[in-house]
């Protein structure tokens, strides 16, 4: 992970949202790097800040949020200061972003095609024509069957897989260089969400395309990305390799994660989960942010909250005592 | 039964029919509703028609004393009023007067109330609150007072009736198109318009108004009837547009001192007014329908 290669490097990132007269803050010092042409994948439960960090990389923070400190270098450039106009010359060109809901991401009323279209012509300077080709020409490679055919569909005439590879589609039309893809295939069922997954990584060795791949499911990290970050409560807990993931996790939240992914075994066996559901973030426990559910949590742990340490090389953890617990 | 059947004949690949054409269909099977429309299409055929048929100025306008207060006749289809003028004539060409005031005053106060709802809706914070305590400032004055109090400082007229009902509808409109908005907003393809880095007024044009037409269209087919009925009443007390223009509140106006003794003054000026208002009520109830997936019948 060195600084020079990194396309895009977040740097202590926070953000708060304000709603009312009360704030809550959803992401708090987040950083990591994204290598030209690797995918880093971003795994935590609902509700731990992983969506919120993708939209303020793309600017497109809900209302009343804000970044309250940290930078966002894309490329070099740090965008978290971007105005509007300047992060819509990146947005859907440079960086582009494929949603978890492919049955609600599509403009119900414009044809697929326009609207993959619309990308292009925001972007390039082609003609119409030449539009409609690239497009025919981008929907083959996603693998739309019938190309010229679908171009002229609504979205509520397509199956889900379809309509996520027309997502993907519109996401990769203008060939950016990063491409965020926030829970891709968590609405399609199982052997779609084979198929998708293959074309993201067939995609992205073609391309060199760097993907930041947020999910909860750790069988899309084990597939498909190089490096991953277990976040929890709006801070990176582990960050390491894939191998090293799921060969040493050391943080107790992220061994809870693995714990909780059904095996198939010989034997019956109860799956085992993590005791509770996350906080509110509007009540962060003091100390530890997970030592409210952390089966070893010693007095320290709430008293004060661990520095995300590098305990072996490429891999840090955010806790005081990290691996111990072996009999989970 | 006959729904799936229809349904098999199809290919599974083949590209299923638009969804003008399933509103159509089911729009088509509100009788009602297709009545309605029928009557409105001889409405407007005949306010485009009647002047190739009749002459306004000889028809319309011309006086006949010989020709005095005579029921419906032959000759007189509905009569002829305290000038000796055919009252057909005067209510076809009336005709066009309502359409006018009815459809453009809806589509000057729709464009406006489109651009300040969903620039309000889309953008909130301290726009929409501006936007929306303006239009709650100009809705506590009633709408035919405001237009009434429009058309006294701007003199009645055709065009200053038009200003004024315009004005006092689009509050209404604003306060409509923004609540229709605000539930397409927050859907993910806006967001994902977003990502794409599509401009604002591309989101607004473009994401937002043709997903939002539905419920704004309806709305504004019923507002139709409203903004007719609202002219007639204006000229009707003579703040509109005055005799001898052939307008059907103004005709009413006049007829109405005589109505015991000529009842046709007044029942075919007012039948007019209530067919014309009718039709575009219902047709905006069968579009509510047709438009409604759920309710969409098969």
């Amino acid at each position: 992970m060195e600084e020079k290669n990194a396309l895009l490097s977040v740097k202590g990132l926070s953000v708060s949202i304000t709603s009312g007269n009360h704030s809550v803050v959803p992401v708090c010092d987040v950083t990591f790097d994204i290598p030209h042409g690797k995918v880093l994948g971003l795994v935590g439960e609902s509700g731990c800040g992983k969506s919120i960090t993708a939209r303020s990389v793309m600017g497109l923070l809900p209302r009343g949020g804000k970044i309250t400190s940290g930078c966002i270098l894309f490329d070099g450039e740090e965008i978290s200061s971007f105005t509007e106009r300047q992060m819509q010359q990146i947005n859907g060109n440079r960086i582009s972003m494929i949603f978890q809901e492919p049955m609600s991401s599509l403009n119900p009323v414009v044809k697929v095609g326009k609207q993959v279209a619309e990308v292009l012509r925001l972007h390039t300077s082609l003609s119409r024509k030449e539009c409609k080709a690239a497009v025919i020409d981008i929907f083959t490679q996603v693998g739309i069957p019938e190309p010229e055919k679908r171009y002229s569909a609504y979205p509520y005439q397509l199956s889900g897989g379809l309509r996520q590879r027309v997502m993907i589609a519109m996401a990769m039309v203008c060939n950016p260089e990063l491409l965020i893809a926030d829970e891709p295939t968590t609405a399609l069922d199982v052997t779609t969400e084979a198929q998708i997954l293959r074309l993201m990584g067939n995609l992205q060795r073609e391309y060199g395309t760097s993907i930041l791949m947020i999910t909860h499911n750790l069988g899309v990290v084990a597939k498909i990305c190089d490096h991953v970050n277990v976040m929890y409560l709006g801070q990176i807990v582990e960050s390491c390799s894939t191998g090293a993931l799921f060969a040493k996790p050391m943080h107790p939240y992220t061994r809870g994660l693995i714990a909780s992914v059904p095996q198939i075994r010989e034997e019956k066996q109860i799956v085992a989960g993590i005791q509770g559901t996350v906080p509110a973030l509007e009540d962060i426990p003091s100390g530890c942010r997970f030592s409210t559910r952390c089966a070893y949590a010693t007095e320290r742990c709430r008293r004060e909250c661990p520095e995300l340490l590098e305990r072996e090389a490429g891999h840090s953890v955010r806790c005081f005592f990290p691996g111990e617990g072996d009999a989970l | 039964m006959r729904f799936f059947q229809k349904k098999k004949k199809a290919p599974i690949t083949d590209i299923p029919q638009g969804q003008a054409r399933q509103i159509w269909d089911s729009f088509r099977k509100n009788k009602l509703a297709m009545a309605a429309l029928i009557v409105l299409v001889i409405i407007v055929a005949s306010a485009i028609c009647c002047g190739f048929v009749f002459d306004y100025e000889i028809d319309a306008l011309q006086m006949d004393a010989s020709n005095r207060l005579s029921g419906p006749s032959l000759s007189h289809w509905f009569g002829t009023d305290n000038f000796g003028r055919d009252l057909f004539v005067r209510v076809l060409f009336g005709t066009r007067y309502s359409l006018l005031f009815g459809i453009g005053c809806t589509a000057l106060s729709l464009l406006i109330g489109c651009l300040f709802g969903a620039v309000a809706a889309y953008y909130g914070g301290i726009m929409d609150s501006v936007i929306m305590r303006i239009v709650d400032a100009v809705m506590c004055i009633p709408s035919i007072l405001l237009a009434l109090t429009i058309v006294a400082v701007a003199g009645a007229g055709i065009r200053s009736l038009i200003i004024a009902i315009t004005i006092s509808n689009i509050p209404g409109f604003t306060r409509m198109v923004r609540s229709v908005i605000l539930s397409v907003v927050s859907q993910d393809y806006i967001e994902a318009a977003r990502s794409c880095g599509t401009r604002d007024r591309t989101i607004i044009l473009r994401h937002l108004l043709p997903n939002a037409l539905g419920p704004i269209l309806v709305n504004s087919m019923m507002q139709i009837a409203g903004m007719i009925m609202t002219a007639a009443g204006l000229s009707y007390i003579g703040m509109g547009v005055s005799s001898p223009t052939p307008e059907w509140g103004s005709m009413l106006s006049e007829g109405v001192e005589m109505m015991r003794l000529y009842p046709h003054l007044v029942i075919f000026p007012g039948m007019a007014i209530l067919v014309t208002a009718l039709s575009f009520n219902l047709i905006g109830d069968g579009l509510t329908d047709a438009l409604d997936p759920h309710r969409r019948t098969q």
